[in-house]
């Protein structure tokens, strides 16, 4: 048999630091094992293999925990089993820490493991995407232009040609992340955080929601309405669309008489204005 | 043997005692500037990000020279080197200009699969090959002096053919790279593995030293644990005055990650390292 090479000592050492269950077979005294060269196994450091495995997973803890405090605090005691099992099945591909915990939704909302927590909390992964999103805005390496966003008084200026407000482009933060949830997912935080009871069964209950980082660098979240969510969307899927297109496509999906659609349009783009949802 | 590398050492601004920039301490630390000569950022956590992020580091920019030191350049690995990684590291260097760049003697990834640990390498003939090309390709591909930093290590590794220290002097040689000393890890790793930390020292080419570290570690079950997470302890900075004797850096940091003391705690650790640099070398502060 061939000398294990470096591939196959850093795979062996890998696999045992991070499988819990080769680690175990391992500590049990199991010699075979794929993916670790047999003739390595007499040669392993124990407690070493211990050590950096405890390492190894406290920091993807700290980590989890920092991001996804709401997720922690519905988990309970199952949330660190949790971390290792997402751990395991997508481990971390990128060389930024925090992209480590970006697939945690899909986990959740996927994965076999958490199928009980899905019954009983089957907002759990909608609940972790919208943790997620605030970092992703956060962190975005988009520019969020301050000298680009207008303040109210530009906005009433703005209107006060409608002509011309009609046939101009609204410019969306760049940072934005638009998301329709089954779930209240900002009321369900509310409560979470408020040590409130959750409903034994949460109904559904779609939400809308945005988040984005504004010119002083702070994430933040936006409820919205659902017009208000698809003109977000088609305005991120159509950068000319114009006031006056958008315009017409709420009065086409509005309930309500066009004068009154077009006044909640005009609050609205004011609104999105103020927080730098529009630059 | 001539060496490219101890050349562009000559050139190499003295950067004096310096800190790391750490989220948690940055406010304080842009305020500190007559305490803190420059400053250490792990480029990981700037690399292609925004917003706040983005923001301290441009602040860092305006008051302080910058290095980087990163983590997760894993050398030691037997993946293909990053090229995403390369190419987003030298836009970080390039933006903040740096003298050189620096990264741990380790691998942090293998199967395209990021550990987010400095993890030990076997000591073998083959390792030391391979981390050799290794850093003579990224040292071409970035274009600026690098820098391997010795690491704590908690295990031998199966394969090992010699002792970390020699395994150590020979990548620095054959590699033509420099030395970022971690006399704190120095330290961890004679009370770990049970040899004299002073002829550790003396078997190292300390002039290619350029950057050292100076930190705290914590007590472990059975080990010494390198946390960054205590005050720095002082055989620590006896290593530190030793090293100083006998060879010229051009900076010095202190690493605090965890555990954050009041910052005072933080200015009078610094005013104990540029202490003994006024003392043995005042060349490193002169220039800062």
């Amino acid at each position: 048999m061939e000398a294990p090479s470096l591939r196959d000592i850093e795979l062996a050492l890998t696999l045992l630091w991070t499988r819990r269950s080769k680690r175990e077979n391992f500590l049990a005294g199991e010699t075979v094992q794929d993916g670790i060269h047999p003739s390595l196994v007499k040669h392993i450091d124990v407690r070493g293999v211990k050590l950096y495995a405890s390492l190894i997973e406290l920091g993807r803890l700290d980590l989890m925990a920092s991001i996804y405090p709401h997720c922690k605090k519905i988990l309970g005691k199952h949330f660190n089993a949790t971390v290792h099992n997402y751990m395991e099945t997508m481990p971390p591909a990128h060389f930024n820490l925090n992209q480590a915990a970006s697939q945690f939704s899909q986990f959740l909302s996927e994965h076999q493991s958490t199928e009980a927590y899905r019954l009983k909390h089957p907002f759990l992964p909608e609940l972790a995407d919208y943790e997620w999103i605030e970092l992703e805005a956060m962190e975005s390496n988009s520019e969020v232009n301050v000298a680009a966003a207008s303040s109210t008084a530009d906005v009433q200026y703005l209107l006060s040609d409608l002509q011309v407000f009609a046939g101009s482009v609204p410019q969306l933060n760049p940072t934005l992340i638009a998301r329709a949830y089954k779930y209240p997912i900002g009321e369900i935080v509310g409560k979470i955080e408020h040590d409130e009871k959750l409903p034994r069964r949460q109904k559904v209950q779609p939400s809308w929601v945005l988040a984005l980082r504004s010119g002083d660098h702070e994430a933040r979240y936006v409820d919205l309405s659902e017009l208000a969510y698809i003109l977000v969307q088609v305005i991120m899927a159509n950068a000319a669309i114009t006031y006056g297109e958008l315009i017409a496509l709420a009065c086409s999906h509005s309930g309500a008489g066009a004068a009154e659609t077009v006044a909640d349009f005009l609050t609205m783009v004011e609104d999105f204005k103020e927080i730098a949802v529009i630059l | 043997m001539s060496s490219g590398f101890l050349t562009a050492k000559k050139q190499m601004p003295n950067l004096g005692v310096g800190l790391g920039l750490r989220r948690e301490l940055a406010a304080e630390t842009m305020v500190n500037k007559d305490a803190i000569d420059w400053l250490e950022l792990v480029p990981e956590n700037y690399m292609d990000l925004g917003g706040k992020t983005r923001q301290r580091l441009d602040d860092a920019l305006e008051k302080f020279p910058l290095v980087t030191h990163g983590v997760n350049l894993s050398i030691g690995s037997t993946d293909e080197l990053s090229q995403d990684y390369l190419s987003s590291i030298s836009r970080l260097l390039n933006k903040i200009d740096a003298p050189w760049w620096s990264d741990h003697l380790c691998f942090t990834s293998i199967e395209n699969s990021y550990l987010h640990d400095l993890l030990p390498l076997p000591l073998s003939a083959e390792a030391l090959k391979h981390v050799v090309k290794r850093v003579k390709t990224a040292q071409h591909v970035v274009g600026r002096p690098f820098l391997l930093e010795n690491i704590s290590y908690y295990m031998e590794m199966p394969g090992d053919q010699m002792e970390e220290v020699d395994f150590l002097a020979q990548v620095l040689e054959k590699a033509d790279c420099g030395l970022l000393l971690d006399v704190n890890n120095v330290y961890v790793n004679s009370v770990n593995h049970n040899f004299d930390p002073y002829r550790y020292l003396d078997r190292l080419p300390l002039e290619r030293t350029v950057q050292i570290h100076v930190a705290g570690h914590s007590h472990g079950d059975e080990l010494l644990i390198d946390t960054h997470g205590a005050p720095v302890i002082e055989p620590v900075f006896e290593l530190l005055e030793y090293v100083l004797k006998r060879t010229d850096v051009k900076a010095i940091m202190l690493e605090r990650d965890q555990n954050y003391p009041q910052f005072s705690e933080i200015l009078a650790e610094l005013a104990q390292i540029r202490d003994i640099v006024m003392r043995v070398r005042p060349s490193i502060a002169a220039c800062a």
